[in-house]
């Protein structure tokens, strides 16, 4: 008979990456930071962890940085890839931000005389009976997460959550649409340097002679003489001929070459 | 190196360059304005667009010394979060765009159409984009930003 196999107490991105405050920060701006160590390429990801993580926390969208993955800085996701970001990612990062958020409950609970459970968070403030309030980002001195996930509180279930599952804007495409450096060409780190391909003629060509001066003069241009446009009016090069002759003409050089050999 | 004079986004702009460097390089080099993007280098996918006199060309093979006196806008000239152009606006409100590599040159290629074209029909709008790939897909998006300027343009 086979015994079901445990399920596990934590996501195992947040086994890999326990700590709390890796992955979310209250800064003095009364913003949050939430770092991910997944990478947005366009499919919107991380517009979908910050509305997880604002359900979660109870704070506003609009007062989420998503921090941009760093090698050096942000959990260790592994590669963002196979459709799995939302998956392995959006479940270690809401357990987090339950477990914060209990963590803050603990803390305004203590500050302000009221049981935890009469507590309530709108937007980041914290508030309860009587009027009394305080937030997360006046506690944030007190409450440290550098500790690890227990896997203790549970987060909220799908009919609690207000953005999950709802469109909103995303995150990205104001930056695209302004200019703004998004993209790794827009890096300009210390040190750079800019490698580039040269490539033969044709294909079968072998290197006889290299003019290091010419490779680092001005990248060549594109020969606009020889361009010529298909009936579609897109362009074509190669002087008009069509890919089969191109690839024929090129087969035959090849050939030639080798017969001389 | 001789100094190569024109109009960039409005000011008059003036550089010491080798001729032969592309007007992309230059863009994205020494004047640090990243928005325009490098594809593929021939003037054959259209993310490197910007706006010479008016009409939406690739910077990627455009040499510097035919830029000289011309009136080069770019993305960056388009408009700011301050003041957006219509067409990034329309773009937000669409959310026309996945990677968004090439959004700046179809937001030129947009810019160029109606500002010769107002009230262009979809087919226009199809034609004006159709030099800007787009591998992520969403130029139906895009095609309907740009109809909802026209439009709004058209009413205001």
């Amino acid at each position: 008979m086979s015994v079901p196999s445990p399920v596990p107490k934590l996501p195992v991105n947040l086994v890999a990456n326990p700590k709390l405050s890796s992955w979310v920060r209250f800064t003095d701006d009364g913003r949050v930071a939430i770092s991910p160590g997944k990478v947005e390429i366009g499919q919107g990801i991380v517009t979908a962890l910050a509305q997880i993580a604002a359900d979660e926390l109870d704070v506003d969208i609009s007062r989420i940085d998503m921090v941009r993955a760093s090698t050096a800085k942000s959990p260790n996701e592994g590669v963002t890839s196979g459709s799995l970001s939302i998956q392995q990612s959006s479940r270690a990062l809401r357990q987090v931000c339950a477990e914060v958020r209990q963590s803050f409950i603990r803390a305004a609970s203590e500050r302000l005389g009221v049981e935890g459970a009469l507590l309530d968070i709108e937007d980041g403030t914290i508030s309860g009976p009587r009027n009394v309030r305080t937030s997360y980002w006046e506690l944030a001195g007190e409450v440290s997460l550098d500790h690890d996930a227990t896997g203790d509180p549970t987060a909220k279930s799908a009919a609690e959550r207000a953005l999950a599952g709802h469109s909103v804007q995303r995150v990205d495409i104001p930056d695209k649409v302004f200019a703004r450096p998004r993209f790794i060409h827009d890096l300009a780190l210390l040190g750079l340097v800019h490698g580039r391909v040269l490539r033969p003629d044709i294909s079968g060509a072998k290197l006889i002679a290299f003019d290091e001066t010419a490779a680092r003069g001005p990248r060549p241009r594109c020969d606009r003489s020889r361009r010529r446009f298909c009936r579609r009016g897109r362009r074509q090069r190669g002087g008009g001929r069509s890919c089969a002759q191109r690839l024929a003409q090129e087969r035959d050089m090849v050939g030639r070459r080798a017969a001389a050999r | 190196m001789p100094t190569i004079r024109f109009q960039l986004n409005g000011a008059a702009t003036a550089v010491d360059v080798d001729p032969d460097l592309t007007l992309l390089d230059v863009l994205r080099g020494g004047l640090g304005l990243t928005g325009a993007h490098f594809g593929c280098g021939a003037g054959e996918c259209g993310a490197c667009y910007v706006m010479v006199d008016g009409r939406a060309t690739a910077s990627c093979d455009m040499p510097m010394w035919s830029v000289a006196d011309k009136d080069v806008v770019t993305v960056e000239g388009l408009g700011t979060e301050k003041q957006p152009h219509p067409l990034q606006r329309a773009f937000i409100s669409e959310q026309a765009m996945q990677c968004g590599y090439c959004v700046s040159g179809i937001l030129v290629s947009a810019a160029a159409l109606l500002s010769h074209n107002p009230l262009p029909t979809e087919a226009e709008v199809r034609a004006a984009l159709d030099r800007n790939l787009c591998r992520c897909g969403s130029h139906n998006r895009m095609v309907r930003a740009v109809l909802q300027v026209a439009s709004e343009m058209a009413t205001s």
